[in-house]
């Protein structure tokens, strides 16, 4: 069913609406006429109570406070050197990560030819350096992949 | 001579997201009445200070996330509103607290008027939808269209929740004065 404009809900709005306008509607006025009188009342200790207030000083000071002190232990620019430090940290890891392949493929392919030449024989590929280099290469490749993984997660 | 004119909420805002504690300390004074008007009509006397202060602490939480897409005031009205939905969350017996404190001297409004005191007693009593168009009409100013927008009702509906809540609080009003 569609209301009316005199409708009890469009007067009380309409009766609302002015006085937040500074408007007190006389007696006579048909947007009075129609809301319910005793709802006038509680409009009013409405208009009068409900408007923004603000605190004491005092809890306004009290809230400063804290709120300053979480600010700078967990604020925008705190979060940002957390999350530039982080970048930092990956990228170190990163290299390092790649610095320990580079060293394990090194040892596997280069150290057999200088061990080789020093003995002034075929190169033969030294056992422990093999050894040494297959972990360096198998480390570099799990730090590799770890912080790899932890990024793709974070996206 | 030199006139002083203010940063705009824009500005502060962006200050604020770069780090500014400055910007945030603005922000926080111009929009602390508001806030602090509707926990104190939501919340029980002795938790008003806390529940306001974690509502500034979740825009330090999150105000790098706000992009703009609404206006500052009325995302920081959804902040509210979920700390406020977080601290009855948090606390269930609600009503039993509501009655002790209605018992406890009001530390912050000792200079208040019974009559703003039973209105505020009144007022926490209404369901939750209630409060929030009231507040919406005469704390944050908001126009009836405004309203159905931001409760995505129309006008009419709009109008018609926010008679039943009139007559409501106004039900709550008059047993108040009874006892």
């Amino acid at each position: 069913m569609k209301r009316g404009a005199n409708s009890p809900d469009d007067a009380l709005a309409a009766y609302v609406d002015a006085l937040l306008d500074g408007v007190e509607p006389a007696t006579n006025a048909p947007v009075k006429k129609n809301i319910q009188k005793d709802l006038e009342g509680t409009v009013h200790l409405l208009q009068k109570y409900l408007k923004p207030a603000p605190p004491s000083q005092e809890m306004t000071r009290r809230i400063q406070i804290r709120l300053a002190s979480e600010w700078r232990r967990s604020g925008p620019g705190e979060r940002t050197n957390r999350q530039a430090k982080k970048k930092n940290q990956q990228i170190y890891i990163l290299s390092f990560a790649t610095v320990l392949v580079i060293a394990g493929l090194s040892t596997v392919f280069l150290i057999p030819d200088i061990y080789g030449n020093l003995q002034g024989s075929a190169a033969e590929i030294s056992p422990l350096a093999a050894l040494v280099g297959i972990i360096l290469l198998i480390l570099g490749l799990i730090t590799w992949i770890i912080i790899h993984n932890s990024r793709r997660r974070k996206k | 001579m030199t006139v002083h004119i203010p940063p705009s909420e824009e500005e502060l805002i962006q200050k604020a997201k770069q780090g500014s504690l400055e910007a945030f300390t603005l922000l926080y004074e111009r929009y602390l009445p508001k806030v602090y008007n509707r926990v104190r009509f939501s919340i029980p006397e002795q938790d008003i200070e806390d529940v306001t202060q974690e509502v500034f602490m979740a825009v330090i939480k999150s105000i790098h996330s706000f992009r703009g897409e609404a206006r500052f005031g009325t995302w920081l009205r959804t902040l509210t509103t979920r700390q406020i939905a977080d601290y009855y969350r948090r606390r269930p017996h609600r009503h039993i607290e509501t009655e002790l404190d209605e018992n406890l001297p009001a530390p912050q409004h000792q200079n208040e008027s019974e009559e703003a005191i039973m209105l505020r007693q009144s007022f926490r009593k209404l369901p939750v939808r209630y409060q929030e168009i009231l507040l919406l009409r005469f704390s944050d100013g908001f126009q009836f269209n405004e309203i159905a927008r931001i409760i995505g009702q129309s006008v009419e509906a709009t109008k018609s929740l926010f008679r039943r809540a009139m007559e409501a609080l106004h039900k709550q009003v008059k047993n108040g004065e009874q006892l």
